[in-house]
């Protein structure tokens, strides 16, 4: 290749040249910005704010580019933890050098977490002593950016837009789901009942009001936001009595669905970058897979397993058009990789023996996690196990879900039976998954884990991912 | 002044003109200086160390690798647009292979991105399918694909005899497994 190889060599070293004293290279604007994403900020939860629960394989650091923290330590959480609040999105200062973190700080390994309570129930919080105490100190809800050092920051509630959940979040702009509360059993066709807020987060204000409408009646739960095209686009899956729909959700207009999936299953999911989504369609002696664009232009079959009945879970992508997939067998679920361009399916080997308990891949980490027997597992690309921690709840092995953002993760852990007590107490884990270290956010200061309440958690720029 | 402000400075300082030209030959000259800018932030806020200068290089050509593709990618309204990024003028055909020769230079934006990112990948970082399907974001296949057109693009344009051939095979994933 020496022909091409040598043009591409002559080319690099005369602009590598010609560029090498180019001004525009703002060495000052990189280091700030760099800072402003390593250091600790606003948040002053108090002696740390965080426990950490583990660090594994945090490797030695040569050169200059090292950590300069090291390990994470060992801290004991406060009962009264100090946290910035700003009362609204609109109240967030500048976040260049005054050293407050806004949305806008926001970029990959960052999460939007909201905490929510039924504010007609009392609800109680596991004092440090082991005893129960009334909690009333904090809002009802709380919108709490989580920054990859575990720090949370305040940004406003979801109550102040009469949202019941969070959607998607790009620093810049969030969107909620505002829904009359009447998702079970209600037939969807009304528009009014499901809205879907953007809100810019500079100046708070809800900028538009999306009323998504569906050209078919669905029965169960009401549509589940599932992945983004774009801003005024979304991918959503529908469920009815009988199967799962994807479907492209055209704000204003009538949705298209693109794949159905066996009800019970629902083994279908979007592709990385939202271009496409993947739906297996295994009901009633059918084992297609099928794959469409989201802007639906294309659907087509791409497989047949040849299965009988199985039970699959998608369990990641690797690529833009190889998915992962477990099926279940005899002795517990196989891992397959399917090339979606060709329909060709591989055996995957994993490092833990076979079980039911399935496992999910994050193709941006290239890592494995898995939940057996309350104990949550990470698993790096080569297969090496990255760190593993105590995710039951109580008696019960409850799998937890996990939500991925940059090189972090997020483990909702599930409640959990304390002092005898049952006292469901949603426990939030942020996991490096570069270090394998493991940290506890600290919400005791807030109502969510009481059993009236609950914790939704995304990442940074869910549309996108 | 923290370790990764020194070696950020060091990196900045010592390798910017080749960072720039890099990227220059990836994404072309207007959008080099951005993406250099952003692959450094990104590399250094993720905490991670380096054993030295060119291993930091070698790490930061690979972040404003990814950001091109991932640009490219998330710009979906226009994607038919950003395929055929900076369209100069239409890729000659086949009557005017003969007639027209132009410099690399020239040649570089008439390929896809996609094209451009896999053959810059090749011959600039000597990379292998697999490893430029990983900092890409792409499949393998897709890789050798669009490699092979743009070697074949290339050729059509300067006038080179490349092999178009990119054969290298590794598996689909990090966990290997045997055929179904």
């Amino acid at each position: 290749m020496s022909g091409l190889k040598g043009m591409f060599d002559d080319e690099f070293r005369d602009l590598s040249a010609s560029l090498r004293d180019a001004p525009e290279f703002d060495e000052l604007a990189a280091v700030r910005s760099v800072r402003r994403r390593r250091t600790t900020r606003t948040m002053t939860v108090a002696a740390g704010g965080v426990l950490a629960m583990a660090a594994v394989g945090v490797g030695a650091l040569a050169w200059g580019g090292g950590s300069d923290g090291g390990p994470a330590t060992s801290v004991s959480p406060s009962p009264t933890p100090s946290v910035s609040a700003s009362p609204s999105a609109s109240a967030s200062a500048s976040p260049t050098d005054d050293g407050v973190v806004t949305s806008a700080d926001a970029t990959d390994g960052w999460f939007l977490l909201s905490v929510q309570v039924d504010q007609d129930a009392p609800y109680f919080e596991v004092d440090l002593g082991g005893g129960i105490e009334p909690v009333g100190s904090r809002a009802t809800d709380a919108l709490l950016m989580v920054s990859p050092d575990g720090e949370l920051t305040e940004i406003g509630t979801l109550d102040q837009y009469d949202a019941s959940r969070l959607v998607g979040w790009t620093g810049e702009q969030m969107w909620l789901d505002q829904d009359n509360g009447q998702y079970f059993y209600a037939v969807l066709e009304d528009t009014e009942q499901n809205r879907l807020l953007t809100v810019d987060l500079e100046s708070g204000q809800v900028i538009s009001q999306a009323h998504p409408s569906y050209d078919e009646s669905y029965a169960i739960g009401g549509p589940q936001w599932v992945g983004g095209v774009s801003a005024s686009e979304f991918v959503v899956g529908l469920p009815t009595s009988e199967s799962w729909g994807i479907a492209r959700a055209s704000m204003g207009s009538v949705s298209s669905v693109l794949c159905h999936s066996f009800a019970l299953l629902a083994a279908m999911s979007v592709s990385p970058s939202g271009d496409s989504v993947v739906c297996f369609n295994v009901d009633a002696g059918r084992s297609s897979v099928e794959m469409a664009a989201t802007d639906g232009s294309y659907v087509r079959e791409v497989a047949d397993l040849q299965s009988n009945w199985p039970t699959v879970v998608v369990v990641g992508w690797v690529d833009e058009t190889t998915v992962l997939f477990a099926e279940s067998g005899d002795e517990g679920f196989g891992y397959f990789a399917l090339d979606l361009e060709t329909g060709s399916i591989e055996v995957v080997a994993v490092p833990w023996a076979a079980s039911y308990a399935v496992a999910t891949y994050d193709n941006e980490s290239e890592t494995y996690v898995r939940s057996e027997g309350g104990i949550t597992e990470f698993y790096g690309a080569e297969g090496t196990l990255l760190t593993s921690f105590d995710c039951s709840a109580g008696d019960y092995a409850v799998v937890p879900a996990v939500v991925y953002s940059g090189s972090k993760a997020i483990v909702k852990c599930a409640g959990a039976v304390s002092e005898g007590i049952d006292h469901p107490r949603e426990s939030v884990v942020l996991v490096d998954l570069e270090t394998g270290a493991v940290q506890l956010l600290d919400l005791v200061g807030y109502p969510a884990p009481a059993h009236n309440a609950w914790i939704d958690v995304i990442p940074f720029d869910v549309p996108e991912r | 002044m923290a370790r990764w402000e020194s070696a950020l400075h060091e990196l900045a300082s010592q390798r910017r003109g080749r960072l720039l030209g890099f990227a220059s030959m990836l994404a072309g000259p207007s959008d080099a200086e951005d993406l250099v800018q952003e692959a450094i932030v990104a590399t250094f806020s993720r905490g991670r160390g380096f054993d030295d200068v060119a291993q930091a290089e070698a790490y930061v050509r690979k972040a404003i690798a990814s950001r091109y593709v991932d640009r490219v990618r998330s710009q979906s309204a226009d994607r038919r647009r950003a395929e055929r990024v900076a369209p100069v003028e239409a890729v000659p055909d086949a009557s005017e292979q003969v007639a027209v020769r132009v410099t690399l230079r020239e040649a570089l934006p008439h390929l896809s991105a996609r094209e451009r990112a896999c053959v810059t990948l090749r011959y600039l970082s000597e990379m292998s399918v697999r490893e430029t399907a990983q900092a890409l974001g792409l499949s393998e296949g897709a890789v050798k694909r669009y490699t092979s057109d743009g070697i074949r693009a290339l050729n059509a344009l300067i006038g080179t005899d490349e092999p178009e051939d990119v054969g290298e095979t590794a598996a689909v994933v990090s966990m290997k497994g045997g055929a179904r």
